[in-house]
């Protein structure tokens, strides 16, 4: 029989009080449900509201951050914590709600199969799974960082921002030594593919977030996008 | 150039000098990141010394006087220091990160 695999969920959460439980508890569910049983952790990016106190009293295992590092220090702890506790694979999903924990299965099939070594859910695949799709200011700017990737790794990625994605064990080593903080996900993305890492998208319908703000505001997005496509052009092969 | 312009330019790039000894003496100021400050009052130092030199310089790249090329000269050093000081920055970024994701991984397994 085949070794099951030991999957890590990754849940970064910056000031997520009101979410972090609920998401936890569809973990918690899912497990009991589901055969295929997920370890998770919260990283808690130092929350300034109740975060801590609720993990803390509803036994969820969490490593609170002592001071806030953005997204990218907070999901890299969670990579350095799968690499230290020997996880096969690490699966990255929103403290805010907006992921759905039955996707899960979908997103680490093919790293199962080993058809790809990272593996990014994407809202755009198919039309019909995805109510979210985001505004369309961000989904131009979604496909302006595509074609950017698509100019510099001649790959093609869609959801290029996504940040529910999994990855192998390879990957983990690899994160867990170096990752991005800034702009973590495309960033990343396109370092993997100039390595010639596998990558595969798969579709995943995303939720409205329930509370709260994304992390990208609209006011910022100018400044966002050419952030990220100069970091993108910059990469160079073995950083 | 003035004689003031001059006496003034080799006073401060002198003082300079004296402070930045000091300070590395002091162990305030890691030799390190002294040598560029120390080259930089070297620098001042010199173009106060020797006008001719400069106002060479000063028809070749084309500016009107002596006095603006010096405060050129002044403006390139600071930016380079700059440059360097936002390279510094982003190092000891990183490594506080790295930190701190050490430091909140041990406090978990301390419970």
């Amino acid at each position: 029989m085949k070794k099951q695999n030991k999957v890590l969920i990754i849940i970064p959460a910056f000031n997520e009080e009101k979410n972090i439980l609920k998401v936890c508890n569809s973990i918690l569910n899912s497990n009991k449900k589901d055969k295929m049983k997920y370890d998770f952790i919260v990283i808690n990016d130092g929350s300034t509201d109740n975060t801590s106190a609720i993990l803390e009293k509803n036994h969820i295992p969490h490593i609170n951050l002592v001071q806030n590092l953005g997204i990218g220090g907070a999901v890299q702890t969670g990579y350095k914590y799968a690499y230290i506790n020997d996880y096969d694979i690490a699966v990255q999903f929103d403290g805010d709600g907006q992921h759905d924990i039955n996707y899960v299965k979908n997103i680490i099939s093919p790293i199962i199969n080993d058809e790809c070594d990272m593996c990014i859910g994407s809202r755009f695949i198919n039309k019909k799974t995805s109510d979210f799709k985001s505004s369309m200011l961000r989904r131009v700017g979604i496909k302006l960082i595509s074609i950017v990737i698509k100019f510099k790794t001649h790959k093609k990625v869609g959801d290029t921002t996504s940040g529910f994605r999994a990855i192998n064990k390879s990957l983990i080593v690899k994160f867990a030594q170096s990752y991005p903080l800034e702009y973590p996900e495309p960033v990343s993305t396109t370092r993997v593919l100039m390595e010639k890492y596998r990558v595969k998208e798969v579709a995943v319908s995303m939720n409205e977030r329930t509370f709260g703000k994304s992390s990208i505001r609209a006011w910022k997005s100018v400044y966002y996008m050419i952030n990220v496509i100069l970091n993108i052009l910059l990469i160079r092969r073995g950083e | 150039m003035s004689t003031n312009l001059r006496i003034l330019l080799i006073v401060s790039g002198i003082l300079l000098n004296i402070i930045l000894l000091r300070l590395v003496s002091k162990n305030k100021l890691p030799i390190k990141y002294s040598l560029f400050w120390l080259f930089s009052s070297l620098i001042i130092i010199l173009v106060g010394a020797v006008p001719n030199f400069i106002s060479l310089f000063t028809e070749f790249i084309g500016f009107e006087t002596t006095s603006n090329l010096v405060v050129g000269i002044i403006l390139t050093i600071l930016l380079i220091i700059t440059l360097l000081l936002t390279i510094i920055i982003s190092e000891q970024k990183k490594k506080i990160t790295l930190l701190i994701q050490e430091v909140s991984m041990l406090k978990k397994d301390k419970k």
